[in-house]
């Protein structure tokens, strides 16, 4: 250790700081020692979650969902989004309850888009039903095996064996899971019709399910350490703003003056984005080395679209086009016929008519639409928080011109989903 | 400096041979401090105010002196004024010194004790108070018979330091010393702008003696002894007044928008503000004639050198446009003052904003 | 050269004068814990401790906070265990969390200021900082957790010291 870490880690000791808490890195500037900080921070703020995509070194994975690692740590993979509805502690519970799994040996893993998991959309208030049968079938399977190997190392019958809370138990004697996978080694996997055939525990027995129980994304939520998409980062990375066209749609870039964008700081270039998926015509990104500087340079590119044909539509007129629709006899709004209205009606004393519109409105998510990407070893990674990877992820393979075994999109906690996110078209640009 | 008049450089008053004052005897030097003229004989403009330093002791003008020749030369020649023709010619300064000059010390006042001369002498001459806070007149000289009546410079309101101070609460000694000293009054709120290096560069590094001799003199000059009996009745009024349109239900969007950009840190409860949470309701900015001062402060936010030292105020410059200053300051100047509303509120921030010299980033998206 | 204290140990960071400490906190020094939210000091995501007292990072810049003591979500706490961040985990006040560093950070100063807040302190204090997940229930909650907490580590304090 140098000189120069050992102060720093002698004022990490007096401050009460662990020593891989913080990532701080001295440098020295000018005549004084400064503290500065560690630009490129490990890989942690990078890939929150992908290294444990793959369960550790000996840990037992009886099917996709969950493993058991030999110090009893339970993973279990989350393909839904985390928006604040803790959808990673609703899921895992429901594995964990099936399972026997000790609570607080209990983590979850937002994972990355691979093929494997089948559909990716977090949304509609789907999760909990379309995953219930699934996961409980999977907590059924790890807690047959850790039963049937508990049984074993115990010497006993697996029907003189209860599982609980981690371990399995046969009267007085007891073995935690962790040191059940890591004596026993188990290595059995389930197909799908082998573990619809599981016992599944009858709803009297459930110690987790609903039960208060601690949400496990929320110590993460009150230190700043929980990653969202934002807070991505990877060495050497730039910083882009949009320049937005006047539609949404249908707008050609027609010039672009960069006089006064080259005055500033830190601009590095501006790009007109061809992007053959059609999501962000007429969009002009400015590259900066700073985020400020991207800021300040796109405050200074002077842009010249040819707007798309909705440039003068007003919310006058959305409102207007909605009453025409719902005006429309050929399917444009449905009333359900409640037998008797009519009558209600005929005898009521006092009708009181009114219309009532809803006005367009911003989802306004706290955390601003962001996305990172690069190309990495031959595969296009996109981070960043999003509600249904299943359909976009062939829309950024569209506009990078790239099959989809090539795209990646890593998962990140989202703030503020609100269905904004369902719509991955902010990942396009900074493809 | 910029001055009605046009623009005046301050020359360079190190003790270089060339472009300073490096070959200026002693007595040169008293001359220009008491009578305004330099020691080639030139009268100097009243930007250099003399008309203050004329009445400094000759003891303080000969330490004075000595500091100065004991600082390192710097070369530099001073630029040049802009005064415009005839105001150019130096002689023109003789004539104004006929009309508004009075040279000779100051002259302690028999009829007020040791300390209230002290701080007299001190605000009037060294300090120089009256040359930001006594209005000028259309020869840029301080009008005799308003003096602290209060005045504009560089696109802020000096306010009045007599009994002509709009503030709710009277600035009692322990307010002005609070403010003189530490930049921050407990009730009146931090000082900004142009005045906020008087505490920090200035009176916070002078004997503790003598701000409390200059806050002394000031009590009097504003008759904080007889006015003081209605603050009590006014500081709970204006605690009250704080949380107008911060609790429960409001309809109000200028409400909402204080809310949202300024409550946080504003917002008081009885019964007194918190150090640190300026309530405007009690401050100078609410209660002046025009919105400038908190105009000013809401474009430029507060330094951690300037105001309560080690504390910052954002600046809002992006954050709000002209029409969102406009409506805030309507909001508060309603449900904070018993004064009439200001008029073209818009305009004056757009005004305002205009005089700001480099536009912080804007973060908005 | 801007030079100040970060959670407890002096910083110098060469940066244009006009960057606000948001992106200086972000990018620079890595401290990602504090949120870019509405960029316009109106939503209180950015909230950070400039001399202890709340303070909207992303309007305030860099030449603003020179010689100046900041705390951030990450330096509140070495263990992330302040009254206020165990008050927020007992209540699960968070639900995205996206706003909660900057909640944490304004009830940490309102708590300063009034040690025992009533509704209506809370609701003048922490009205500028938005939860678009509506948090704001437990938040309520969790202030009132945390000042009683931090009543009883102070009187604790002085009984000690008695």
């Amino acid at each position: 250790m140098g000189k120069l870490e050992r102060i720093a880690a002698r004022q990490d000791r007096a401050a009460g700081l662990g020593p891989t808490r913080r990532g701080f890195l001295l440098t020295a500037a000018g005549s004084a020692f400064l503290f500065g900080f560690a630009r490129s921070a490990k890989a942690a703020p990078v890939f929150p979650q992908a290294a444990a995509n793959l369960p550790e070194a000996g840990a037992f994975e009886p099917t996709l969902w969950c493993s058991i690692a030999p110090d009893g740590w339970v993973n279990i993979n989350i393909i839904r989004a985390e928006m604040g509805q803790h959808i990673g502690t609703a899921l895992a519970r429901i594995i964990a309850d099936e399972m026997e799994a000790d609570w607080d040996k209990v983590r979850i893993t937002y994972v990355d888009t691979d093929p494997k998991w089948g559909l990716m959309v977090t949304g509609g208030s789907w999760s909990v039903w379309m995953t219930w049968d699934q996961f409980r079938q999977a907590g059924a399977a790890a807690r047959t095996v850790m039963v049937a190997e508990g049984a074993k190392l115990l010497g006993v019958d697996p029907a003189a064996c209860v599982a609980r809370n981690g371990q399995v138990i046969a009267g007085k004697r007891s073995i935690a899971y962790g040191d059940i996978v890591s004596r026993a080694h188990p290595t059995r996997s389930f197909t799908p019709e082998e573990m619809a055939k599981l016992p599944l525990k009858p709803a009297s027995e459930r110690r987790l399910i609903g039960k208060q129980v601690r949400a496990l994304d929320i110590p993460a939520k009150t230190d700043g350490t929980a990653v969202y998409g934002i807070d991505a980062k990877l060495e050497g990375m730039v910083y882009a703003r949009p320049k937005l066209p006047p539609t949404r749609y249908g707008a050609k870039v027609v010039s672009v003056d960069e006089t006064e964008a080259r005055k500033v700081k830190g601009y590095i270039r501006h790009i007109v984005l061809e992007d053959p998926s059609g999501t962000v015509p007429g969009w002009v990104a400015v590259l900066a080395s700073s985020y400020p500087a991207a800021i300040r340079a796109t405050d200074a590119l002077k842009v010249t679209w040819e707007a798309g044909p909705t440039a003068h539509v007003s919310e006058h007129d959305i409102i207007e086009h909605g009453r025409a629709q719902i005006a429309n006899k050929e399917g444009g709004s449905c009333v359900f016929n409640d037998p008797g209205v009519d009558e209600a009606f005929a005898h009521a004393d006092k009708i009181v008519e009114h219309t009532y519109t809803c006005s367009s409105v911003l989802h306004y998510q706290l955390e601003p639409l962001n996305a990172l990407a690069r190309l990495h070893e031959g595969k296009w990674e996109v981070h960043c928080g999003n509600q249904w990877q299943s359909l976009f992820l062939p829309v950024i393979a569209k506009a990078l011109g790239v099959p989809e075994t090539d795209v990646v999109m890593r998962s990140y906690m989202l703030g503020g989903g609100f269905g904004r996110r369902l719509n991955g078209d902010y990942a396009v640009p900074a493809a | 400096m910029e001055t009605p008049f046009g623009a005046i450089h301050s020359s360079n008053i190190t003790p270089d041979v060339e472009t300073g004052i490096g070959t200026w005897s002693e007595a040169a030097f008293k001359r220009a401090m008491r009578l305004g003229v330099s020691r080639e004989g030139e009268h100097l403009i009243p930007a250099f105010p003399y008309d203050h330093f004329t009445k400094m002791t000759d003891q303080d003008l000969s330490d004075l002196y000595a500091f100065l020749m004991t600082r390192p030369a710097v070369h530099l020649a001073p630029r040049p004024n802009e005064l415009p023709f005839p105001l150019s010619l130096r002689i023109m300064q003789a004539g104004w010194k006929l009309m508004f000059f009075s040279p000779g010390a100051y002259k302690p006042d028999p009829s007020h004790d040791a300390l209230w001369n002290r701080g007299a002498y001190l605000a009037e001459g060294n300090a120089h108070c009256g040359a930001c806070h006594t209005p000028r007149n259309f020869m840029g000289a301080e009008k005799k018979g308003s003096q602290y009546d209060g005045a504009v410079v560089d696109n802020w309101i000096a306010p009045p330091l007599n009994e002509h101070n709009p503030t709710p609460t009277t600035w009692t000694e322990d307010e002005l010393f609070q403010y003189l000293r530490f930049g921050v009054a407990p009730l009146h709120g931090p000082a900004g702008g142009p005045m906020s290096p008087v505490p920090h560069r200035f009176l916070s590094t002078v004997p503790e003696e003598d701000v409390h001799a200059i806050a002394h003199y000031y009590a009097d000059v504003d008759h904080a002894a007889e006015r003081s009996k209605h603050d009590a009745a006014a500081l709970a009024l204006a605690m009250e007044q704080s949380r107008a349109g911060l609790i429960g239900p409001n309809p109000d969007p200028d409400a909402k928008l204080y809310q949202g950009a300024c409550a946080a840190c504003h917002y008081n409860a009885a019964p007194a503000p918190v150090l640190g949470r300026p309530d405007l309701a009690l401050n100078n900015a609410l209660w002046l004639d025009e919105p400038t001062n908190l105009f000013q402060v809401m474009l430029h936010g507060l330094t951690a050198e300037e105001g309560q030292s080690g504390v910052a105020m954002p600046s809002f410059y992006n954050a709000l446009s002209d029409a969102d200053m406009a409506r805030i300051a309507a909001y508060l100047r309603r449900t904070r003052t018993t004064l009439p509303p200001w008029t073209d509120l818009e305009k004056k921030a757009a005004a305002i904003r205009s005089t700001v010299q480099s536009s912080p980033v804007n973060s908005s998206h | 050269m801007i030079t100040f204290k970060l959670n407890g140990r002096d910083v110098s960071i060469d940066v244009p004068e006009d960057t606000p400490l948001l992106w200086a906190l972000r990018d620079d020094l890595d401290l990602t814990g504090t949120k870019f939210g509405c960029g316009v000091g109106q939503c209180g995501a950015c909230t950070v401790l400039v001399g202890g007292r709340a303070t909207r990072s992303c309007i305030t810049p860099m030449s603003s906070i020179e010689g100046a003591d900041i705390t951030t979500i990450e330096g509140l706490d070495p263990q992330g265990q302040h009254p206020v961040q165990e008050a927020w985990k007992d209540i699960q006040v968070p639900q995205c969390g996206y706003c909660q560093s900057g909640q944490i950070m304004q009830a940490v100063s309102l708590l300063k200021d009034y040690p025992d807040p009533t509704d209506e302190e809370i609701d003048g204090v922490m009205g500028g900082s938005l939860c678009r997940c509506m948090t704001y229930v437990r938040i309520r909650k969790a202030i009132k957790k945390a000042a009683a907490a931090l009543r009883a580590q102070t009187s604790g304090k002085e009984t000690s010291h008695g």
